[in-house]
């Protein structure tokens, strides 16, 4: 729960999704310092490790600002009446195919017929859009066993240790890996749908200061302390979420959460799939479409 | 000479057009589904539909009351900036400037077969007077 300090100030609680609990957390301890000071109210920063873990304690009600992934923000916005109202600016959630650079998979087409698939968490974007790739290259979902590992530091190391044979991997822990890292790995595909975020979200204490917020965010490129804080958290800027990107993503998270997976339309179409149905159904058989 | 927007013939020389685009057939070749597109500002325009069966057009014409698996729809002036590029596929889709009724999901999945077949209806020479 929201917390006083001894003066009796309320102090605001600010957390980040797991995934930043890697290299560039000093640069969210800054980050707080900086909402902090911006906003004149004290706000503690407290990093998780596992995506179960921070879900919880944010649906637990601990926390007055998430930076949270697509699918995480979609259930604070439904559970929580949280507002998302920050994303990065001409940035969003791609995914890696990785393997380790000491196999032979150079391709997809390379995967053994049973395939460790090393993912953070399956109720991600990053798990969906991994699987879309894998769908797209014809791997059938009967091939794949998956590990997961709770965190993308942990499909790193999957991938890494030889546990995995591919891992979904968030295309910032990538980036943000070190060289040395990088180069035990090889990208074998990428998605590159430009559809999904991470996004600042506040909760109701916050309400009242979103405009203020919003805009520290969004301006933060335009003066120098912020310049060096989003280089060092690794972004060029931030812009506002409309609410029609919310509504959007709403509806992709909650038909993924669901469980309602159209991937297969073959198997999903409610229509029948008989060619003899579609010349009496086409206006003009002789020079319609084949 | 032109086709009218929304038109029977429109919509017939979609279907042939997606026939010259090979590389969408091969992203959809496992998809099978029922679409169907109007004019929100113009209800007195007959719906029209598009069925693709395993990346090929097969049906193209009026819809005709058969279930429809997505619709899109949104104003003239929208159906315009979408078919003129002017609003990528993705972008109307994100900002709701195209509506959309069906799996976001699959909408997601085929994204660029999604963006190839806007850029294929604004690949038709089209009369906007209707």
């Amino acid at each position: 729960m929201p917390s006083s300090n001894p003066a009796g100030e309320s102090t605001l609680n600010f957390t980040v999704d797991p995934n930043y609990s890697g290299k560039n957390l000093p640069g969210w301890f800054l980050m707080n310092t900086y909402l902090q000071r911006h906003l004149g109210q004290v706000m503690h920063f407290q990093p998780y490790d596992g995506f179960d873990v921070c879900r919880a304690a944010v649906l637990a009600n601990q926390y007055d600002l998430v930076y949270a992934n697509p699918f995480d923000w979609v259930q604070y916005v439904q559970k929580l009446d949280f507002v998302p109202i920050a994303k990065p600016r001409n940035h969003f959630d791609e995914v890696y195919l990785c393997t380790s650079a000491a196999v032979p998979i150079q391709d997809v087409a390379d995967l053994p017929t049973r395939i460790r698939v090393a993912s953070a968490h399956p109720a991600t974007l990053i798990h969906m859009v991994g699987l879309f790739l894998l769908d797209k290259a014809d791997i059938d979902r009967a091939r794949l066993e998956f590990v997961f590992t709770g965190s993308y530091q942990g499909v790193l190391k999957a991938i890494l240790q030889g546990q995995a044979d591919v891992g979904f991997l968030f295309d910032e822990v990538y980036v943000g890996a070190s060289g040395l890292i990088r180069d035990r790995l090889h990208i074998i595909d990428r998605s590159d749908d430009a559809f999904a975020f991470h996004a600042f979200c506040i909760g109701p204490r916050l309400l009242p200061q979103q405009e203020l917020l919003t805009q520290v965010l969004c301006q933060m490129d335009q003066e120098a302390r912020g310049q060096v804080l989003l280089q060092d958290i690794g972004f060029s800027g931030f812009a506002p979420v409309t609410d029609d990107e919310v509504a959007c993503l709403t509806m992709l998270a909650d038909e993924y959460i669901s469980g309602h997976e159209a991937i297969d339309l073959r198997a999903t179409s409610t229509l029948a799939i008989d060619d003899s149905a579609f010349v009496v159904a086409r206006e003009d058989p002789d020079s319609g479409t084949k | 000479m032109a086709a009218k927007f929304m038109s029977t013939e429109w919509i017939r020389l979609v279907g042939k057009q997606w026939d010259t685009h090979p590389e969408i057939q091969k992203d959809l070749k496992n998809f099978n589904a029922t679409w169907e597109y109007y004019i929100e500002d113009r209800p007195d325009i007959p719906h029209v539909m598009l069925f693709c069966k395993a990346g090929k057009v097969i049906y193209a014409g009026p819809s005709d009351g058969r279930r429809r698996d997505f619709i899109m729809w949104t104003n003239m002036d929208h159906w315009k900036k979408i078919l003129s590029g002017e609003i990528s596929g993705k972008s109307a889709l994100m900002t709701r400037r195209l509506k959309f009724k069906g799996s976001m999901m699959t909408a997601m999945k085929y994204m660029t077969p999604f963006n190839i077949h806007l850029n294929i209806l604004g690949e038709i020479p089209v009369d906007f007077n209707i």
